[in-house]
């Protein structure tokens, strides 16, 4: 059987491993527009910042593909999905297929306002980024967009030596992942070193060749570089064209078994519409560790081995000026709808927020202390009740075969 | 591979928390073992103490066999050894970021703050420190089959558990 790969992510890369691990005769082949062997997006603001050097960052090694037997064609892209033929069209060549997994990821957007073509602007994605941004020797830097990777983009530069300005649109930092007082924390901590700007937005970029003023409806800040962090949008060209359905936030369709809706054409990673494990809604993951558990459902179903996607958690922790950061789960903002109780407790280094939905934790944010949240956390992805954990943590039997609940004693013990 | 490495196939460190005094001796022997320092922040086995239930629970990795640490690491570095099914990582690769920590339930992935990467315990090549280093022998090594039939007899009578266990002051079996 011949199974191809599009996408050379953290999603095309798990499911290409998967896959050789459960069958040793399968034929994969893996395409991708970029030519780079895999590598760690999420390590990528941690060169930037001078922690770690760029080729820590690369995952597999040419001798790695060649003990997994994987076929590679990097460097072009396919232009072209025909499914009722099987094949997929580069500029160059016809892929044919028995099974397709598309991991095709996403793409950081510039938004068209007048400067984003200057010299000087750039986004955070692909290793040949983080080499252009170095190259530019940045000094007076504007990031716009405040989620988790333009904070992570901010601080690193900073690290660098750089005059970081944080430009958010929204009230707040990282609004997608904290609730308004912990975000408000966490800006405090960052304000020591980063102008933070939150309720802004990039109007314009002036300059001759190269970029020289930002302008937002209230400031005009000087720059020699722009680094858009504002979000990105699903590849799914190839996918929409060949008639594959896409979901309403835009990703492509997929079931339980990370299956689109073209029987033996599977998708995982940032290009799918997946759904949340508590609400059950779709949801956009863009997550690491998403993109990988999905590529295991979907490579597993590709072999024909049952397997079901439980829905996706999120899990992002930050460290912020050598602060760890951690938020988990859905904020308030996600949770419009349900009547969600909200635990908080703050002293002068440390605070948490836990958001609880009946007898469900649906939520977790934390600053300055993350140690024992990973109870939490599988409270969370597991939707364990409350009330057994503290029935398990009363029982002197019990506790030491389900010992992974009293971690959450400590987060738990402050309520009622 | 060595015939002393297949032979101890699957073998795992259990615990038997009715046993634990909370002494830390385990922890001192860890990290001294792992780090060369002294210091039960350092080491890879955490004793969770539940005095309202006169309880001192010893917590360390599982070794689980679909682990969350493994999906949650950014950096791909987790991996589950074909041949023992222990869970390992490519310690040169990892960039600290506690993500595997925090993904897993125990929180049995630990910083190891000199070295700056997260680490777990690797079951020290085949003869754990810890478990042949506990007084009490609290913490057994064994297979899972031999760990399941103790632990049905357990079930039967604790006492009778208590009592299987060594009374020489060394764990090991
Ligand atoms: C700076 C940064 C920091 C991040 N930090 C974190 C973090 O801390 N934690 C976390 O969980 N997540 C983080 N993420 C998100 C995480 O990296 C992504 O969710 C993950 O990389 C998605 O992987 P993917 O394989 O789905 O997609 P991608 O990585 O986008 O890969 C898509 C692949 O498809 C190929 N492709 C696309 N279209 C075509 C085509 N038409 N033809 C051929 N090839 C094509 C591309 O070349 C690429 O190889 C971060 C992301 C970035 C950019």
């Amino acid at each position: 059987m011949r199974i191809v790969i599009v996408g050379n992510g953290a999603a095309g890369n798990e499911a290409a491993v998967n896959l050789r691990k459960l069958d040793s005769h399968c034929e994969i082949v893996m395409l991708a527009r970029e030519s780079y062997p895999a590598y760690s997006a999420c390590a990528l603001p941690d060169v930037l910042a001078g922690w770690i050097p760029l080729k820590q960052t690369f995952l597999l090694k040419e001798e790695d593909y060649a003990r997994l037997k994987i076929e590679r064609s990097f460097g072009q892209a396919v232009n072209k999905l025909d499914l009722s033929e099987k094949c997929l069209q580069t500029a160059e060549t016809v892929y044919h297929y028995d099974r397709l997994i598309l991991a095709t990821g996403s793409q950081p957007v510039i938004p068209a306002v007048p400067g984003s073509d200057l010299a000087g602007n750039f986004v955070v994605k692909t290793p040949g980024d983080i080499e252009r941004i170095l190259a530019h020797k940045p000094k007076q830097v504007v990031v716009v967009g405040a989620g988790n990777i333009g904070v992570e983009t901010a601080s690193a530069l900073r690290n660098r030596g750089c005059r970081v300005s944080l430009v958010e649109m929204k009230d707040r930092i990282m609004p997608l992942l904290y609730d308004q007082k912990p975000s408000a924390l966490i800006q405090k901590i960052l304000e020591e070193g980063i102008e933070v700007l939150t309720g802004e937005r990039v109007s314009r970029i002036s300059g001759d060749t190269h970029i020289k003023v930002v302008h937002t409806q209230g400031q005009d800040i000087n720059a020699d570089t722009v680094i858009w962090a504002a979000g990105v949008r699903q590849n799914t060209d190839i996918a929409r064209e060949a008639g594959l359905s896409i979901g309403s936030l835009g990703g492509i369709q997929v079931d339980t078994h990370m299956q689109s809706s073209e029987a033996g054409v599977f998708a995982c990673g940032d290009c799918v519409e997946s759904f949340q494990v508590f609400t059950r809604k779709p949801c956009l993951s863009l997550l690491w560790s998403s993109a990988k558990r999905q590529a295991q459902v979907a490579a597993r179903n590709c072999l024909g081995y049952l397997d079901e996607y439980e829905g996706s958690c999120s899990l992002l922790i930050e460290d912020i000026m050598g602060i760890p950061c951690v938020a988990m789960g859905l904020n308030l903002e996600a949770l419009q709808g349900y009547e969600v109780e909200v635990i908080e407790q703050q002293d002068e280094n440390e605070y948490f927020r836990i958001l609880m939905v009946e007898d469900r934790i649906v939520g977790f944010q934390a600053i300055g202390k993350v140690e024992g949240s990973g109870a939490i956390f599988t409270m969370i992805k597991k939707g364990t009740p409350v009330s057994e954990s503290r029935k398990v943590l009363l029982n002197r039997r019990l506790v030491p075969n389900l010992a992974w609940y009293i971690d959450s004693s400590q987060y738990l013990s402050c309520s009622n | 591979m060595n015939s002393k490495k297949m032979g101890m196939r699957m073998k795992r460190i259990f615990v038997n928390a009715e046993a634990c005094t909370g002494c830390g001796l385990c922890q001192l022997l860890c990290s001294v073992h792992k780090t060369g320092q002294w210091h039960p922040a350092l080491a890879r086995i955490k004793i969770k103490e539940m005095p309202e239930l006169e309880l001192n629970v010893p917590v360390l990795c599982l070794h689980c066999s679909n682990p969350p640490c493994e999906v949650y690491c950014v950096m791909n570095l987790i991996y589950k050894d074909p041949n023992t099914g222990y869970t390992l990582r490519r310690e040169d690769k990892c960039i600290g970021c506690r993500a595997c920590e925090i993904a897993c339930p125990f929180s049995a992935a630990v910083m190891d703050p000199i070295r700056e990467v997260v680490v777990n315990c690797d079951l020290c090549e085949g003869d754990p420190l810890c478990v042949s280093g506990c007084p009490e022998g609290a913490l057994l090594y064994m297979e899972d089959s031999e760990a399941g039939e103790r632990k049905r007899k357990a079930a039967v009578s604790l006492g009778a558990w208590r009592a299987s266990r060594p009374r020489d002051g060394r764990g090991s079996l």
